[in-house]
């Protein structure tokens, strides 16, 4: 350190001359630097040995392929032959591995190009179906929209179990399509595509699960279609099922290519593309091509039985209340028309209430009554009654009857709108009939030809001119005598009902009489007998209000002493006559004289 | 009416299913979609007096999942190698995947398109390359699915050395 301090250039290991010097220099340096010149070293080796050390580089190595990419296509160029050699000895070691990462693009794709095909067929089908307006395709189209169904599944599902549509006979290798039959309905697209693609299909998926020969995509389904696939050592059948297929379906598709194999072996052994040796398999492709509609149920569920049978039973039950129900409205309706004096105009239920209006004759019965006896009570039945006349024949002849008030001596007859009148009356009576019958409603003729009308004067006369003959000594009356007692009485009874009327009071006065031979008071007294016999044989002093009885008596002395008296005199003393009066208002017993 | 099956075989992106499409509809798309599986299109053509109905089998993009592609050629009339003029190493994959197809089918008919000839400038295949395939005997044609050209000729080359050898 003691040495001169060298000018501003530091002093180099070469500059030093000796030895000696370079010896201490590198001593020096060695004391100062050794940490740094180990580093030193260290970079050194790492920048001349870059291309084995591989830790470092794998450190930035994904950040430099992408700053690289950046700038320019070298990277992919240079890269790209590696890859593909790469891909391709994987491949070729394991294909499996390659198929297997792409299958899941590539099976939708391809599906995806069937759909395609396929759907021009649905969509046709669709249409064909959306343009009938059946009531029943209404019912479908409602079913479909409350279910979320397209249209055409609800179809389906209701009509058509299942249907083949189209049947594809192709060439296996190829993939060319040998024959091709469809049904009417079968909206075809391309069947010749529709061949080729679903020989691809059968090859994709035998390369992409590498299955065993033999073990070939046998079924398909696209959308509502669904394609049975049988595979042959010469040809495929395929056939396009819309609906469910069922099992013997298949077997059938199976024989029939089979069949076709077998006796078309020349044809498929000269197969240049040509189809046309192909053509006569129409008739058994054509055997696979059916349709089998839903067969209408016969089978029902329970539960429909159940409500089934509730709903008759409610309905029987139902009808048969209101066949009974009409039945007692229609006897009501019956009884009320049939009263007489009643015109009904309304008769209406309203749920319990009863509504009657009409016209009603005053002598009508009382046409509510008829409700109530029915089992309706009088607070449900509202009535209107209009007041009218019954032309009713028991109604004339009641109104006739209440209007003329005839004595029980007369009768009134009605006759088809005549009224005749019958019996005994008297003369005022018939009188005043004759004016009112004619007033009365249903009255157009009156007749009272065979009415004898009677006067009282002339019923007093006729009274009085009736005697009771007895014998000697006897106050009872002979049989003779009581023959007399009948029309006498009725009589009477004429005789008061006229006094009644007339507001007069009849006196009747029995007189008994007694001949002369016995002594004078035993004749009193045998006189006084035969009168009452008689007033008893007649009913008694209490004949009526109006009539009364007295007695009297006529004996020899009372008669006339001077005459002289032959038998036949004397034997019309022994009898009981009358003498009848009229006295005005009061009745008063008559003296005799 | 005959039919045929043939596949477009190629590597990825040399245009396979442009020249289907060009072929078939007449159209053509900048739109790349990868094809995934398969397509199978179909075209009705005149050859001579004879119908054919070509069922043309356009594979995914992929050229070397050997397996696959035999289940999917199997039963090919023909088929058609297609490379990318612009790209030199579809040239290789189409002659790889003609030695498959040769040992899958036999020795059936086949034509080769160098495809994009509308980007002639950018070709990365000379003409030289063509001649020696030629002189192989191969049916080597060039053309273009965008704008058509030599697209009917090639399936219809294909499809009379497809009648002539049946
Ligand atoms: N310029 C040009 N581009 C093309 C032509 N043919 C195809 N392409 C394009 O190349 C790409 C791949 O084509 P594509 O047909 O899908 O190829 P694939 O994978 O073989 O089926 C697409 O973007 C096409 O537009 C062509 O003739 N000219
Ligand atoms: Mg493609």
């Amino acid at each position: 350190m003691n040495q001169p301090r060298p000018s501003n250039q530091p002093p180099s290991p070469d500059t030093a001359a000796s030895p000696q010097l370079k010896q201490e220099w590198a001593e020096l340096r060695t004391l100062l630097l050794a940490p740094e010149q180990t580093q030193l070293t260290e970079l050194r080796n790492r920048i001349d040995h870059t291309e084995t050390d591989a830790p470092s580089v794998s450190k930035v190595l994904a950040e430099a392929i992408t700053l690289r990419g950046k700038q320019d296509e070298r990277l992919t160029a240079a890269l790209t032959p590696h890859i593909q050699t790469a891909l391709t000895s994987s491949v070729r070691r394991n294909p499996h591995v390659i198929a297997e990462a792409i299958a899941p693009i590539m099976g939708p794709a391809i599906r995806q190009a069937i759909v395609r095909t396929l759907q021009g067929m649905m969509q046709s089908f669709n249409q064909t179906i959306d343009h009938s307006l059946s009531p029943k395709g209404l019912a479908w189209r409602i079913e479909a929209w409350r279910t979320g169904r397209p249209f055409a599944e609800v179809v389906l599902l209701h009509t058509l179990r299942f249907r083949v549509e189209q049947l594809f006979l192709i060439h296996r290798d190829t993939g060319l399509l040998l024959h091709h039959v469809a049904s009417d309905t079968a909206v075809i697209h391309d069947q010749q595509l529709v061949s080729g693609m679903l020989t691809a299909i059968q090859a994709f998926v035998q390369d992409t699960f590498s299955t065993p020969r033999g073990q070939t995509l046998n079924t398909l389904e696209v959308g509502e279609c669904r394609v049975l696939i049988e595979q042959g050592s010469q040809a495929i059948l395929a056939c396009v099922v819309r609906g469910t297929a069922p099992g013997y379906l298949r077997a059938q598709v199976q024989q029939t290519l089979e069949s076709i194999q077998l006796d078309y072996a020349d044809a498929f052994a000269a197969f240049d593309g040509n189809p046309s040796g192909f053509d006569a398999t129409h008739d058994r492709l054509m055997e696979c091509v059916q349709t089998q509609y839903e067969t209408p149920r016969t089978r029902t569920s329970p539960m429909t039985w159940v409500i089934l049978s509730g709903i008759s039973l409610a309905i029987a039950l139902w009808g048969w209340t209101s066949y009974h129900n009409n039945q007692h409205w229609r006897h009501i309706t019956q009884r009320l028309s049939a009263m007489p004096g009643i015109v009904i105009t309304t008769l209406e239920r309203d749920g319990n209430r009863i509504h009657l209006a009409g016209l009603r004759d005053p002598l009508a019965e009382d046409p509510e009554q008829i409700l109530v006896e029915e089992g309706i009570s009088s607070e449900q039945i509202t009535a209107h009654w209009s007041p009218y006349y019954s032309l009713d024949p028991p109604f004339i002849r009641q109104r006739a009857t209440a209007m003329l008030n005839p004595p029980p001596t007369a009768t009134l007859h009605f006759q088809e709108e005549h009224l005749i009148v019958t019996g005994t009356a008297s003369h005022a009576w018939a009188i005043e009939a004759k004016k009112t019958a004619r007033l009365i409603p249903g009255i157009q003729d009156y007749r009272d030809d065979d009415l004898r009308t009677v006067s009282i004067e002339q019923l007093i006369e006729q009274i009085n001119l009736v005697s009771f003959l007895f014998d000697s000594g006897s106050s009872t009356l002979s049989e003779q005598a009581q023959g007399k007692i009948g029309p006498l009485r009725t009589l009477l009874e004429d005789l008061q009902i006229l006094a009644q009327s007339s507001g007069q009071h009849i006196v009747v006065e029995a007189i008994g009489g007694a001949d002369e031979t016995g002594p004078e008071t035993m004749n009193l007294l045998l006189a006084t007998a035969r009168a009452h016999t008689v007033i008893a044989a007649l009913g008694g002093p209490s004949f009526g209000s109006h009539l009364t009885f007295t007695t009297g008596i006529e004996t020899m002395s009372t008669v006339s002493r001077s005459r002289a008296l032959t038998p036949h005199t004397r034997k019309l003393l022994r009898r009981t006559s009358f003498f009848t009066s009229i006295k005005d208002k009061v009745p008063q017993v008559a003296p005799t004289p | 009416m005959i039919q045929k099956k043939i596949c477009l075989l190629g590597g990825f992106a040399v245009g396979k299913t442009s020249l289907v499409r060009r072929f078939v509809t007449g159209m053509f798309s900048e739109l790349y979609q990868t094809t995934i599986g398969v397509t199978i299109e179909k075209k009705a053509l005149l050859v001579g007096d004879q119908d054919v109905t070509l069922m043309i089998w356009d594979l995914y993009g992929e050229d070397d999942f050997q397996k696959m592609r035999e289940s999917y050629l199997r039963g090919s009339s023909g088929y058609i190698l297609v490379a990318d003029g612009m790209r030199r190493s579809t040239l290789d994959t189409a002659e790889a995947l003609h030695q498959l197809a040769q040992s899958t089918l036999g020795p059936v008919p086949f034509v080769l398109i160098v495809n994009k000839a509308d980007q002639l400038k950018e070709w990365e295949i000379d003409e030289a390359t063509l001649a020696r395939l030629r002189h192989k005997g191969w049916l080597v044609f060039t053309g273009s699915a965008k704008t058509g050209e030599g697209v009917p000729e090639l399936f219809m080359r294909l499809t009379q050395t497809l009648l002539e050898a049946a």
